[in-house]
């Protein structure tokens, strides 16, 4: 673990003032705060290493000891103390761990901050861990969270399904509903790392990544696929069986069919997420294939049908 | 109304030492919806994370409580904005492809 100047972070001289510090922090804080800078990783740790700073600074015992023995200054106190607590380097680890972002713009408070996985509230009322932000001086912290990424092709995103993942030796099932978007995240509350002495344990975040389709592209809930049709079925109109994720649909052509000209097959494109039986549209892009290799006799006739 | 389902606001501001006049003025704000059930307040559960939200940007921002309104609705379009980039990337990948 790097040694982290908290002068620095606070972005103050050594010699500074308690008001001076108070400031810097202020100023920092109202920057960085998860609940301002939501799903933004960056902020978020340096708010931590904001919230280290400020908590040894303010607190004129623990600076003193801090400008005294500089990134040993905790291990060396417990040195004269017999060593029987954890190091500085552990301490700085886990005050870093305090604080950690949510989804959908929500950000989990723990230990100093006044929060838990969905609540805090809510936490101490179903007897989870955590407590009151009078209790914010325990040296309690949450959990670290867990960052994973899930690949899976458009295919598997088209339908709900359920799939085991395994996270720091645990298995996990979860529903995947139909409709997931690329670069969705979701929470798992409580999936994280083990909180320490006691804190509540951190979360697990999935973000879905979904591959392109060889076949379909998707635009939102909107498929588009390209078909190839003859050129006597775009000059004469016809039928062509047009394949859609879960079924084959017949689509009349109509007879003047341009190429690149597009159809739409309402509710036949991708799911929308979360909204049972609600569909997009599928968009099928027609080529016209230009026979190649006409015999003679073929060409004749197209001489003649040109001169008609 | 059954009251058993529902956050009792003298409990949510005991807990994090609130004065319920801060609860009330968000209400007047708009930004929280209050239940009253036999002269008692009570906020839903999925109130709570929001409201817990704005508690926090009040306590460790020192965000006046008048002002409150203002920086949340500008979260909630910074979220809005996030989305939006997130579905703009997707489009992007589907012409760029």
């Amino acid at each position: 673990m790097d040694f982290i100047d908290y002068y620095k972070v606070l972005g103050i001289l050594k010699g500074a003032s308690e008001e001076d510090i108070k400031k810097a922090y202020r100023k920092l804080a109202r920057k960085l705060h998860p609940d301002l800078n939501p799903n933004d990783a960056e902020a978020n740790k340096k708010f931590q290493q904001l919230n280290e700073a400020h908590a040894v600074l303010s607190d004129p015992e623990k600076r003193t000891k801090y400008d005294q023995y500089g990134k040993d200054w905790e291990h060396a106190e417990q040195a004269r103390h017999g060593g029987a607590r954890h190091g500085g380097a552990r301490q700085q680890q886990r005050q870093r761990q305090a604080y950690s972002p949510g989804d959908g713009g929500e950000h989990d408070f723990s230990e100093g901050f006044g929060g838990t996985n969905f609540s805090d509230f809510l936490s101490s009322m179903f007897g989870q861990e955590g407590g009151p932000r009078a209790g914010r001086q325990e040296a309690k912290f949450r959990g670290q969270d867990f960052e994973a990424e899930l690949r899976l092709n458009l295919r598997d995103a088209y339908t709900t399904r359920k799939q085991n993942l395994t996270v720091g030796g645990k298995t996990i099932g979860i529903t995947i509903k139909a409709g997931v978007e690329n670069g969705q995240k979701i929470k798992l509350s409580g999936y994280g790392a083990a909180g320490v002495n006691g804190g509540p344990t951190g979360d697990l975040y999935i973000t879905f990544v979904i591959a392109e389709d060889s076949r379909y592209k998707r635009k939102g809930n909107d498929l588009y696929v390209k078909e190839t049709i003859d050129l006597f079925t775009a000059l004469l109109g016809g039928e062509k069986i047009v394949e859609t994720l879960d079924s084959k649909v017949k689509v009349t052509v109509a007879d003047g069919t341009q190429n690149g000209a597009k159809i739409r097959l309402k509710g036949k494109g991708f799911p929308v997420y979360k909204q049972d039986g609600a569909f997009g549209d599928l968009y099928v892009e027609w080529q016209v294939l230009i026979p190649t290799n006409l015999t003679e006799e073929q060409k004749d006739l197209f001489r003649k049908a040109s001169t008609l | 109304m059954l009251t058993d389902q529902l956050i009792s606001v003298h409990e949510f501001c005991s807990y994090h030492q609130l004065d319920i006049t801060f609860v009330e003025t968000l209400e007047q704000q708009g930004l929280i919806q209050i239940t009253t059930v036999e002269q008692g307040l009570y906020i839903q559960p999925d109130a709570v994370a929001p409201l817990e939200r704005l508690v926090r940007l009040h306590q460790d921002l020192a965000i006046h409580t008048d002002d409150l309104d203002v920086v949340n609705e500008l979260v909630e379009r910074i979220e809005s904005l996030q989305q939006q980039i997130t579905q703009l990337q997707n489009r992007l990948a589907f012409y760029e492809s």
